[in-house]
């Protein structure tokens, strides 16, 4: 188990160097560079060449790599065109946010999918049934914005249950309980609408693959040991039933992560989707790419994380 | 004659396929008796499996379904049980082992867990309990280092290792009667010996009786006191196994014991039975068994044969009736 740990952990190196490869050299095909930003048209080139030696910007890519890695490894990640703020400090005020709808959309998914779906298996081709898998492609079609839209208008204007965006209400007592409940209403809508997609697919994962687990035969065997059906399908099928669902943790990280950048644009969620959305507008690079770095970094991560989720519930991974 | 345990009377079990309805056991009956080993016999897709699991109350609905009869256990018939009625005597009173112990057991828990849920199911145990319990049961299996292993899972087990794991989920309880089916099909030849020996010594140490399902007559032989061959879902002869092996009544059977290769021949021919079992979607009018069989009348295209006595055995053939033109000198035109 350690080993196969350590193992993943090792192998996920080279792809972390691939990672910063890669931004590096979308950083390098940018129009323009950042100098050409900054200066003033008055200036000469004497000084501009002055400034390039100075910002090591005339030294072969192949070292303007490694002096880049070795600052983003001590957590520099550049800084704004415009406002010359540090960006990991821009995304560091952006992280919490994003954090917050992402992890809260991934459990809603898992924990309202993953029943619908052993539902949806073990009553298969019932009504309920059918609704689910309706609602489910309806789920995974409908885009973002558009329930998004659709929440707000019900939810929001019509009925006047919950805030229509942001995080938290201006001038609103944060403190203790009360906070909590100000940002969970704020976090309701976002949320969901993050969620569905991934709930959708969630929950079509596991029906499939609980119908074909519920067809091998130690199943039979459960039941001829006079179990419980609950026992024979929440202990015996689902256990087993889970492991290709675990892939789909690994798969959600990016797809919400991915997915946030329209939701929070919605709600005006202040988190790093909306940063990046200003970020591309305003041809902010060095934002873009720490953003870019960062999110593969988490995705990287959440493989990671998937990969020994696999190990924790199938035996036969975690003994080979 | 003791009494019987489990009495299966006018069994009847249909599935439900794309072409229509096919009877995969159609009218069979028997008794179990108390403490005998009752073999059942027959080509594999007999009916064999879907009779057990009828009996286990198991056969998957939809598309089967128990269409008649009666399973009478104890004097009662559990086709009329509750669900809830009938899970309570499965791993209980009346326990099952399967052909395949590869995938019979459950792939992310350990062995010792899948032992002790059946205690913890029916026996309202402590964990502890359970646990001292069923390391308990896989050495009297004769599982070496049982303590060690039952904190192991089932891919680290060898096949027979799994199986005698079986035996001893099946046995845990001490039920009544096990059904075994195939039990030792999918082993190695030594390997299988060893579970049949194992099998014969719990049965004497506990009483337990068996239904012991097999394709082959060599496993019978060693462990069954009573055979009944099946043939196209219902039971063609019941006889002692003496019997069965000396003076085999039904066609079948004769086919049967024809294909087991014998060592001290030395020519070393194998009669097979011609054909295949019919297709369950059309089954031969008359006996199910005449287009594959030697002794082949008119009379047998066209009617059932009954069930009769032939000296201690019964069977379903009109060879062994009136009817039968050879012995009544009357002839038939062809
Ligand atoms: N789940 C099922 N669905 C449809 N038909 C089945 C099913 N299970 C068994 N049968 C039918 O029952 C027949 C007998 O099967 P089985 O009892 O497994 O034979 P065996 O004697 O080899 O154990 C098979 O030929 C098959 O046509
Ligand atoms: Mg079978």
């Amino acid at each position: 188990m350690r080993q196969y740990i350590i193992r993943r952990l090792l192998q996920a190196v080279p792809i972390l160097f691939g990672i910063t490869l890669l931004t590096f050299l979308i950083m390098q095909l940018a129009p323009g560079n950042p100098l050409q930003t900054m200066i003033d048209p008055t200036i000469s080139m004497e000084e501009i060449n002055m400034a390039e030696k100075k910002l090591g910007m005339d030294q072969p890519k192949i070292i303007q790599y490694f002096n880049w890695l070795r600052e983003i490894l001590t957590g520099n990640l550049g800084y704004s065109v415009k406002t010359g703020q540090p960006v990991a400090k821009l995304i560091g005020e952006r992280l919490p946010a994003t954090l917050l709808l992402t992890m809260s959309a991934f459990f809603i998914s898992f924990i309202i999918g993953v029943p619908l779906g052993v539902y949806s298996a073990t009553h298969k081709y019932s009504a309920g049934d059918y609704s689910m898998t309706f609602l489910a492609f309806l789920g995974i079609s409908i885009p973002n914005f558009f329930f998004g839209l659709g929440l707000i208008y019900v939810f929001a204007l019509k009925l006047g249950w919950l805030p229509t965006s942001g995080m938290a209400t201006i001038g609103a007592d944060l403190s203790g309980f009360n906070g909590v409940l100000v940002y969970a209403r704020h976090l309701v809508m976002p949320a969901i609408v993050l969620a569905l997609p991934n709930l959708a697919t969630v929950m079509r994962f596991t029906r499939s693959s609980m119908i074909e687990v519920l067809l091998h035969d130690f199943i039979r065997t459960a039941k001829a040991k006079g179990l419980t059906h609950r026992r024979v399908i929440y202990k015996h099928a689902l256990r087993n039933a889970l492991i290709p669902v675990v892939t789909i943790f690994g798969l959600s990280i990016p797809f919400l992560f991915g997915g946030a950048y329209i939701t929070e644009q919605v709600f005006n969620w202040p988190g790093m989707g909306s940063l990046g959305i200003q970020a591309i507008t305003a041809r902010e690079y060095p934002i873009v790419m720490g953003l870019n770095l960062f999110t593969s970094i988490l995705v990287l991560m959440g493989n990671l994380i998937a990969d020994i989720s696999y190990a924790f519930v199938d035996p036969r991974i975690r003994y080979s | 004659m003791r009494e019987p345990v489990l009495e299966v009377k006018g069994l009847e079990t249909v599935f439900k396929t794309e072409e229509g309805s096919v009877p995969a056991v159609n009218g069979l009956d028997f008794s179990l008796y108390e403490g005998e080993t009752l073999g059942i016999v027959g080509e594999s897709g007999c009916g064999k499996s879907v009779a057990a699991l009828s009996i286990m109350g198991l056969i998957p609905s939809p598309p089967g379904r128990v269409a008649a009869g009666q399973i009478m256990y104890r004097g009662e018939d559990l086709l009329g049980f509750s669900e809830e009625r009938m899970r309570r005597i499965r791993g209980n009173q009346i326990s099952m082992i399967f052909q395949e112990p590869m995938t019979a057991l459950n792939p992310v828990y350990t062995v010792g867990n899948q032992i002790e849920e059946t205690f913890r199911q029916h026996r309202n145990m402590s964990k502890q309990e359970a646990f001292q319990k069923s390391v308990q049961m896989l050495e009297l299996v004769g599982i070496p280092l049982p303590e060690q292993r039952a904190g192991e899972y089932p891919h680290q087990l060898s096949g027979g290792m799994r199986q005698r794991v079986m035996i001893a989920m099946a046995l845990a309880c001490r039920p009544d009667v096990l059904i075994a089916d195939e039990p030792t099909t999918a082993l190695d030849v030594t390997i299988q010996a060893q579970i049949l020996n194992l099998m014969k010594d719990l049965k004497k140490q506990f009483g337990t009786t068996i239904m012991l399902i097999t394709h082959d007559l060599g496993v019978v032989a060693e462990t069954a006191a009573n055979v009944i061959v099946m043939y196209a879902g219902e039971a063609v002869e019941y006889a002692g196994v003496e019997d069965l092996f000396n003076a085999p009544r039904h066609p079948y059977t004769e086919g049967l014991l024809g294909s087991i290769p014998k060592i001290d021949e030395s020519c070393e021919m194998l009669t097979t039975i011609e054909g295949v079992v019919p297709s369950l979607m059309d089954m031969p009018e008359g006996c199910r068994f005449h287009p594959r069989c030697h002794y082949k009348k008119e009379l047998c295209t066209q009617k059932a044969p009954p069930l009769v006595e032939s000296g201690a055995s019964r069977v379903k053939c009109f060879k062994y009736t009136d009817q039968w033109p050879h012995r009544n000198r009357r002839t038939i035109s062809p």
